[in-house]
């Protein structure tokens, strides 16, 4: 009970402490030293396989400068192919990049991404008379993201985003299958400020 | 001699801008240490434009002179094969980068360079399918050189495209497709070099000063 207690009061203090740092330089203000992640549904199309996927997604950002990120994903998917028909049973991906905020400060912020990654992906194909499964394959996939976050406090913003993925899986299946698709995510997402950096002032005025 | 004329005609006009004199003075850029990641286009296997891969890779770099840029990389480049077999390469190696206009502190918005460098590979070739025969690999090194430009979107964050053509030193292994339509692959020891042309476009961002240049 005592140590239930000390847990809560520990996380009331650090809600209190990021609480008044964030409030004192919000992220709309300054973007450096923030990181901004969320966690979510997500849908996509695949164009080879003309077909929908679901995913299990989560993001991270963490703000180097006002105007990059250093950004990470991964993608877990749900199996949208049934076993017995030819298609992706799997396509996972970890997504690891950089990304250009346009704007240098504001509670709106686009941004492009590019986040090169690695896919796990499993697919079923025809082999002779029946329909096999294929071992999960590593598979290098091209991103391109293009997105926008809003901040509407010192701790959540809205964002949406669209990303592009172009890759091929190349292991024991007969021909190579392609998992070229569009990646649509939005929602709530939070933002916190890590550390707090020097602001650069010429004649008291903040640059 | 056509192609040169055609990268004379291409940098020419950043070379007359480099050649005005600089007035200003930029702070130095000699330790420098970036981040990216990459993706990678392989093209032009042994001359095969059927054989065109596309692979992912990250990098640091460490300037070490206003001029001069080294880069550190690693990367993971599968290639399909007329849709038979399948090919992958593994590269870790480094380059050096030179600067053919001063930087003026990557305040320029484009910075074009020469890289030349070295590099450790391993190549596999295997067929595809669940029940193919073991594949052929090897071991070996290779040397890279080539033309690219930063965009720098900031001073210290840039986007880079690079075209660089691998020579792969050593052991010969490729695959070709047979009169009967099946793949054969082929290792020659010391048979010649092969090589492929490689593309890169990648993301970096400047996180640290090394060291202090001086003035």
């Amino acid at each position: 009970m005592e140590s239930k207690k000390i847990i809560v009061l520990h996380i009331l203090l650090l809600t209190i402490v990021v609480g008044t740092q964030a409030q004192k330089l919000p992220i709309w203000v300054e973007r450096k030293g923030c990181v901004r992640a969320q966690g979510n549904l997500a849908g996509g199309y695949l164009f080879q396989q003309k077909q929908g996927a679901a995913y299990l997604t989560g993001d991270i950002d963490l703000f180097v400068d006002n105007r990059a990120s250093v950004t990470g994903a991964i993608w877990g998917s749900f199996a949208t192919t049934r076993k017995n028909q030819i298609g992706i049973r799997a396509n996972h991906a970890v997504l690891f990049g950089m990304s250009y905020h346009f704007v240098k400060k504001g509670r709106f912020d686009p941004y492009i991404g590019f986040t090169p990654g690695v896919g796990m992906v499993q697919a079923n194909y025809q082999n002779g008379d029946v329909i096999s499964t294929s071992k999960f394959g590593f598979t290098p996939l091209l991103s391109a993201s293009l997105g926008c976050n809003y901040y509407i406090g010192w701790i959540f913003n809205f964002f949406v985003k669209v990303q592009g993925v172009s890759g091929q899986l190349l292991t024991d299946v007969p021909k190579p299958v392609r998992v070229d698709e569009l990646k649509v995510t939005a929602g709530l997402g939070w933002n916190l400020r890590l550390w707090k950096p020097k602001l650069k002032t010429i004649n008291g005025q903040r640059i | 001699m056509y192609h040169i004329r055609w990268l004379a005609v291409i940098f020419m006009p950043l070379l007359l801008q480099a050649s005005k004199t600089d007035t200003l003075t930029y702070e130095k850029q000699a330790g420098n240490f970036s981040l990216g990641v990459r993706n990678t286009i392989s093209a032009f296997n042994h001359g095969d434009l059927k054989e065109i891969g596309t692979g992912i890779g990250a990098h640091y770099r460490i300037q070490v002179l206003d001029r001069v840029n080294t880069e550190w990389f690693a990367d993971y480049l599968p290639a399909n094969i007329h849709n038979k077999a399948h090919r992958t390469d593994w590269h870790v190696g480094w380059s050096v980068m030179y600067y053919l206009i001063n930087p003026r502190g990557f305040t320029r918005k484009f910075t074009p360079y020469v890289v030349a460098g070295h590099c450790f590979d391993f190549t596999s070739i295997r067929l595809n399918g669940p029940d193919a025969p073991k594949g052929k690999s090897r071991f070996s090194s290779a040397v890279q050189a080539g033309v690219g430009c930063h965009y720098n979107i900031t001073p210290k964050f840039d986007i880079s495209l690079t075209t660089q053509y691998m020579l792969h030193l050593g052991k010969e292994l490729h695959a070709h497709e047979e009169e009967d339509g099946s793949i054969a692959i082929e290792e020659h020891k010391n048979a010649g070099w092969e090589g492929h042309l490689l593309i890169s476009i990648s993301f970096n961002y400047k996180l640290a000063k090394l060291w202090k240049a001086k003035k």
